[in-house]
């Protein structure tokens, strides 16, 4: 039998305003969340004393949680209950540390006073609202160069992929497609840091990618190596 | 006195860097080269060889890593030293 009462859970329906901002410098993911905040203030007399501890009832805050669709657990978000970004009959939260390409489920839960504020219980099935990130908010990378341009070259050669600025560039020889499966991260290939030297025939395969945009297209290019000739009129002389 | 082979030869690419190898039979070369590192000019100096012995030679040329085979081969005997200090005493 509970010695303590619960104040009551205010469910509301959530008003979500999904905004995905774009900075120049920061070409980071988020997601605004914004909620009618409850009609009892906190600190509103309580209807029937005996059930609320003090006395006096109403949100303290809110909590906001989050799972992503590929599973896990339902996540708390903020480390204190959100109060303080109310205004007027709207509250708002932004989380910034979503993925892009990810999905994610959101819900929220009122903190009232006499649970502590971090133990209320949720129940996502009539408060969640799910969220596509997209997979860009910046556009789509230019293809790296690669240097020098395809062709037959006699030697080896040393091969430099650029790519835009902030951009990484995932490179392959062997004729597989280069993969990033997060931005920056070459899933398939390896990353570029400084040219190197084709000794061999093979086909270099690019991609750019970065934090905010959509890989680019890959860029190819085939490399014949021919060998040098050798030298001629070799001569001893026996001392 | 010491024996030795003067190698030279005549470069086909610019920026060839080269090898040199020896054998003691025609076509047998070893496949370790003579030289540490490449070659960047285009004559060597064999100074490990033994007078008396015939020794065979092909060189390649090393272009960014990339090697071209070899060339032709040349060989020669390294001279046996005549006797010194020979003397004459008439009695």
């Amino acid at each position: 039998m509970k010695n303590k009462s619960r104040a009551p859970l205010f469910i509301f329906l959530l008003v979500f305003l999904i905004a995905f901002l774009v900075g120049p410098a920061f070409a980071q993911h988020n997601v605004v969340l914004s909620w009618t905040a409850s009609a009892t203030v906190h600190g509103s007399p309580c209807p029937n004393p005996s059930k609320c501890a003090g006395g006096v009832y109403g949100p303290i805050g809110y909590n906001l949680y989050r799972v992503p669709w590929y599973g896990g657990s339902w996540q708390l978000l903020n480390s204190s209950p959100v109060a303080t970004n109310c205004s007027g009959t709207t509250c708002a939260y932004t989380d910034l540390t979503v993925t892009g390409g990810l999905a994610y489920s959101y819900a929220y839960s009122a903190v009232d006073e006499t649970n502590g504020g971090f133990s209320q219980p949720f129940t996502p099935a009539t408060e969640v609202q799910d969220v596509v990130v997209p997979s860009s908010i910046g556009g789509q990378l230019a293809a790296p160069a690669i240097s020098p341009i395809a062709g037959s070259y006699v030697g080896g050669q040393n091969i430099s992929i650029s790519v835009p600025a902030g951009a990484v560039a995932c490179y392959t020889t062997n004729g597989t497609a280069p993969v990033a499966s997060s931005a920056g991260t070459c899933s398939n290939g390896s990353q570029y840091a400084a040219p190197f030297l084709i000794t061999s025939s093979l086909t270099v395969q690019a991609i750019a990618t970065e934090a905010g945009y959509t890989n680019s297209v890959a860029t190819s290019a085939a490399f014949t190596i021919r060998p040098p000739a050798p030298p001629t009129n070799l001569n001893m002389a026996p001392q | 006195m010491t024996h030795q082979a003067v190698l030279s030869w005549t470069a086909s690419v610019d920026g060839g860097q080269y090898n040199v190898y020896r054998g003691t039979a025609a076509g047998a070369e070893g496949a370790t080269p003579l030289n540490s590192t490449p070659i960047t000019g285009t004559s060597y100096t064999d100074s490990t060889v033994v007078a008396g012995t015939t020794y065979y030679y092909v060189v390649e040329t090393i272009l960014n890593g990339v090697s071209s085979g070899k060339s032709n081969e040349v060989s020669g005997t390294i001279p046996i030293a005549p006797p010194t200090g020979l003397t004459l005493t008439v009695s």
